[in-house]
């Protein structure tokens, strides 16, 4: 279901009124019930994927935690993994409304074997149980933490890593003169795996690390990993963060439903306006066949810094705002990152939840900066290699996260040896041209992220240079929505980022705010007629 | 739970409200202002005959109802009326005749702006053949059907060609562009044909020449009859797309309507092509294919060779020939298909309008010289070094 579809706004308004009318605790299984509706509506059967690490972590968390699981804990989370294999994988919810015969709506012999097969993992779970809990604490602690990750990254390595490893390790073979045939996995991504499955691992790691205690309430847990609106693309929550917010009777203030509302209309107006508005000179740009001029270059890469930010900041401000609806507070995810002027700067203000993550579960742990200048760019290298690869199983992926932890090395290099002296470039003219000078650099790492093969990064990128100054440019205007959303949208992102406050909206008169509001709204339903496309962090 | 406000007294919270309040006041009239300022600004032209308004103008026209369209293009009289508006009629058919080559072999094409251009394309490349055309602007292939059996060939062709298009197949159950093309939207009608029984029956639309759309148009009662005809027979057929309102006044309507309608468009396409190509369980499907076996069986008996033209429109690859391949092969139907000659995947073979570029169409021309040489007996004159050529067998 998309944020941006008809689809959507129903949901969202029975969701709503629902929550509005029912107490506390019956708040969190609705949401809950909503939220793997809202999973399932892509592909049901990867609801029990995501039933699955939930149990497998609820599990882990209170084993790690306390040593023991209730035998209520223990019987809820149980039977609600049973109940989500049959109900997941038995049911076809399609087909029950639909009068095909040959297409029933429950298929017996698929339920039979996922009740089969989530008794036997219950079963093999509490032998483990049994084990983990005759360890002594810290090595019970190890394992369990070692059992979630594990978990967590299998189910990320089969659904999304294992086709692309088998052929790059084909490829090599192949280079080596060893015949191989490969196997592949017939299996699609599930939307937002690695969003759920890095957020879940948080929760194990700060249970590790004391830093949090874990949940006994398996259904507010649950909720936590399922919650919709961050669901399938972040922004990626700590637990720390979150399920106090879910544990605890929400506040539902006035201020926070209208924050909401405006970050849900600016969401959609980035998103609907101008992302899917500059899309298709894009997608044109980067599949053309013909001849590729450098002003082609240029405009594609640069519109594709344009749709990248509007589409994923557009969906986390309507992440935010939706669960701003329900009194949830989720993470700032984007800060105004094309306004940054260095590649550690902007790494603090572009996926701000993802980078954070990277920083507090990757970076810091091989040791951070804490060594010589060699050893802190190893970890910025390693830290963005593997950021690259969690964008998707594609080498441009890698490419884009070396040059990524290129610029980190070359800045970090460039403090230490020049200490502050870059400190003396001050004024808004060296502001402008520090920014400007920086997201050029940003674009060409773009290019790396959007182009779809080596071959066409070589092309790209020697064009740069051979056609410089060629302006014959060969590519399509992008729809009206976008250019004018555009201009509205660099309006108001240079007016936020002077006062630097991210309110600032707030304080404009009302018939000023009025107008903007209007006109968001208005320049969305021009991009409305558009060909609406899916998220493009989606397939992440 | 209850909305509260976080302020401490309930005089700010009621202050809070007053404000919210007052800012949604502020938001509709701006969005009032803001919808008076496009239509003043972009404002459509209101003269028939004005056939080039601004890109703008367009752009903010797209979402108004087909109806109220049609209605500005109709003028007092034909000669005041949008050119568009005469264009497509079965009564009469428009025909293109090449009066020069009369003694060449006759082939008479039926079909879309494509057909035309072929047919353009075949008295540019041909000496042997002379090419007679019978179309209308974006025909779907019932259209092209319909025109066939009301002109069977003008009773002097040797060939007749029917062209079906991919990128309009999913409109073939429509009686009229205006209720699947709303942004373009043309008064036209075309029968329509479905598989009844295994047979291809066919409903013929309430007028079919401009003077009855007029008299049908200008009488209330006559044009909900004629429309409410339309809705039972059109299965794209939708009140909220086709019947004006006095939201058409407004520019956000209509770009709301725009979007409605984009959105049923593309429910349409989905439900008959997927990634797996067209779906053979489609009535649209099944109906195409009822259709090219009744035109190959009609103009047999009439002793002319049908030679299907399939327009392989780009993104679609060759998906339209594999869902009439059976058909085409079980019949004997002599056929050419577009890929063969232009890839459909690539956008250096077709213009910005989406019609073949011209050096293309003059190689789809020599191509189907060669099928309706092949198909009469005749060694073809030309040689073509690409494999795959459609012809018939």
């Amino acid at each position: 279901m998309l944020f941006n579809s008809p689809d959507f706004l129903v949901f969202l308004v029975i969701v709503y009124l629902a929550y509005r009318t029912l107490p506390f605790r019956q708040q969190n299984y609705m949401l809950l019930v909503a939220s793997y509706f809202f999973y399932g509506w892509w592909d049901w059967r990867f609801v029990f994927l995501m039933a699955l690490s939930t149990a497998v972590d609820f599990w882990v968390g209170l084993t790690m935690d306390r040593g023991k699981l209730s035998v209520r804990e223990r019987l809820i989370s149980s039977g609600f993994l049973v109940l989500s294999g049959i109900l997941f994988l038995g049911i076809t919810p399609k087909n029950l409304f639909s009068a095909s015969p040959g297409q029933p709506a429950i298929d017996p012999q698929a339920t039979g074997w996922a009740f089969a097969g989530t008794l036997l993992f219950c079963a093999v779970a509490y032998g483990i149980y049994e084990t983990l809990i005759r360890l002594d604490e810290e090595k019970r602690r190890r394992t369990c933490l070692i059992i979630s990750i594990g978990t967590q990254l299998f189910i990320l390595s089969v659904f999304k890593y294992f086709n692309f490893f088998v052929d790059s390790m084909e490829v090599v073979a192949k280079e080596a003169g060893i015949a191989v045939s490969s196997i592949h996995l017939n299996v699609i991504l599930p939307v937002g795996l690695s969003f759920y499955t890095f957020q879940s691992m948080s929760y194990a790691i700060d249970i590790y690390r004391r830093e949090i205690k874990p949940t006994h309430r398996f259904f507010d847990f649950a909720l936590f990993v399922a919650f919709f609106p961050q669901l399938v693309a972040g922004p990626i929550n700590r637990a720390r963060h979150l399920i106090p917010q879910l544990v605890r009777p929400r506040v539902l203030t006035f201020q926070d439903s209208t924050r909401g509302l405006y970050l849900i209309i600016l969401g959609l107006f980035k998103k609907v306006a101008i992302a899917d508005g500059v899309a298709p000179v894009v997608d044109q740009i980067f599949s053309s066949t013909g001849s590729i001029s450098w002003a082609d270059v240029i405009v594609g890469t640069i519109l594709f810094a344009v749709q990248i930010y509007a589409d994923f900041s557009g969906y986390s401000d309507i992440a935010r705002g939706v669960a701003k609806l329900f009194g949830v507070d989720l993470m700032v995810n984007f800060n105004q990152p094309y306004f940054s002027r260095n590649p550690r700067e902007f790494w603090q203000r572009w996926h701000i939840s993802l980078s954070s993550w990277l920083g507090d579960y990757l970076y810091k742990p091989l040791g951070g900066n804490r060594g010589t200048l060699g050893f802190t760019c190893r970890n910025l290298m390693i830290t963005m290699l593997l950021g690259g690869l969690w964008h998707g199983a594609a080498w441009n992926y890698v490419l884009w996260g070396f040059y990524q932890g290129s610029l980190l090395c070359a800045h970090r290099s460039w403090s230490e040896i020049k200490g502050q002296s870059v400190a003396r470039f001050k004024g808004p003219l060296a502001n402008i041209a520090f920014i400007g000078m920086f997201f050029a650099l940003t674009c060409y790492g773009w290019l790396l992220f959007r182009a779809h093969s080596f071959e066409q990064v070589a092309s790209f990128s020697s064009i740069l240079f051979s056609d410089f100054g060629n302006l014959d440019y060969g590519g399509a205007l992008p729809r009206p929505s976008a250019i004018i959303g555009l201009a509205v949208l660099g309006l108001m992102e240079i007016t936020q980022f002077r006062q630097g406050d991210a309110h600032y909206y707030q304080k404009l008169p009302l018939p000023l705010l009025g107008f903007l509001i209007s006109t968001m709204i208005f320049i969305t339903f021009m991009g409305m007629s558009n060909e609406p496309a899916q998220f493009i962090y989606f397939q992440f | 739970m209850s909305l509260r406000s976080s302020s401490t007294s309930s005089s700010e919270a009621g202050a809070e409200v007053r404000r919210a309040l007052l800012l949604l006041s502020w938001i509709i009239a701006s969005l009032v202002g803001i919808d008076m300022a496009i239509n003043t600004v972009f404002s459509y032209p209101a003269d028939p005959m004005n056939t080039s308004p601004g890109k703008f103008q367009l752009y903010f026209e797209y979402g108004r109802s087909s109806e109220a369209k049609l209605d500005r293009m109709m003028g007092r009289d034909r000669s005041n009326s949008a050119p568009i508006s005469l264009a497509g009629w079965y009564d009469p058919l428009e025909v293109q005749d090449n009066p020069k080559r009369l003694n060449s072999g006759i082939v008479t094409f039926y079909g879309m702006s494509h057909s035309v251009r072929l047919a353009n394309a075949l008295n540019r490349t041909s000496d042997r053949l002379v090419a007679r055309s019978v179309g209308a602007p974006g025909a779907t292939a019932n259209w092209a059907y319909g025109a066939f059996l009301r002109d069977l060939g003008g009773g002097k062709s040797r060939v007749v060609v029917l062209s079906l298009m991919s990128a309009n197949l999913p409109m073939i159950n429509t009686m009229s562009p205006f209720t699947w093309n709303v942004s373009f939207p043309m008064p036209y009608t075309a029968d329509r044909f479905y598989v009844n029984n295994g047979t291809l029956s066919v409903v013929h639309p309430p007028y079919t020449s401009f003077e009855q759309y007029r008299v049908a148009f200008a009488d209330p009662a006559k044009r909900a009859a004629a429309l409410n005809f339309i809705a039972a027979n059109d299965t794209m057929y939708d009140d909220f797309l086709v019947r004006k309102t006095a939201l058409d006044n407004s520019s956000l309507f209509r770009l709301i309507r725009r979007a409605y309608e984009q959105r049923t468009e593309r429910q349409v396409r989905t439900s008959v092509f997927g990634t797996r190509g067209f779906d053979p369980e489609s009535d649209q499907i099944k109906d195409a294919n009822a259709v090219v076996r009744d035109f190959a069986m009609k103009a047999r008996e009439g002793g002319m060779i049908p030679v299907v033209f399939i327009v392989n429109s780009l993104g679609y690859s060759d998906k339209l020939y594999g869902a009439l391949a059976v058909t085409l092969d079980s019949n004997r139907i002599p056929y050419l298909s577009s890929h063969t000659v232009v890839s459909p995947d690539d956008p250096r073979g077709y213009l910005p309008d989406s019609h073949f570029t011209d050096a293309n169409d003059d190689q789809l021309a020599k191509a189907l010289a060669s099928v309706i040489e092949r198909a009469s007996g005749v060694e073809p004159k030309v040689k073509f070094l690409r494999s795959g050529l459609s012809a018939s067998k």
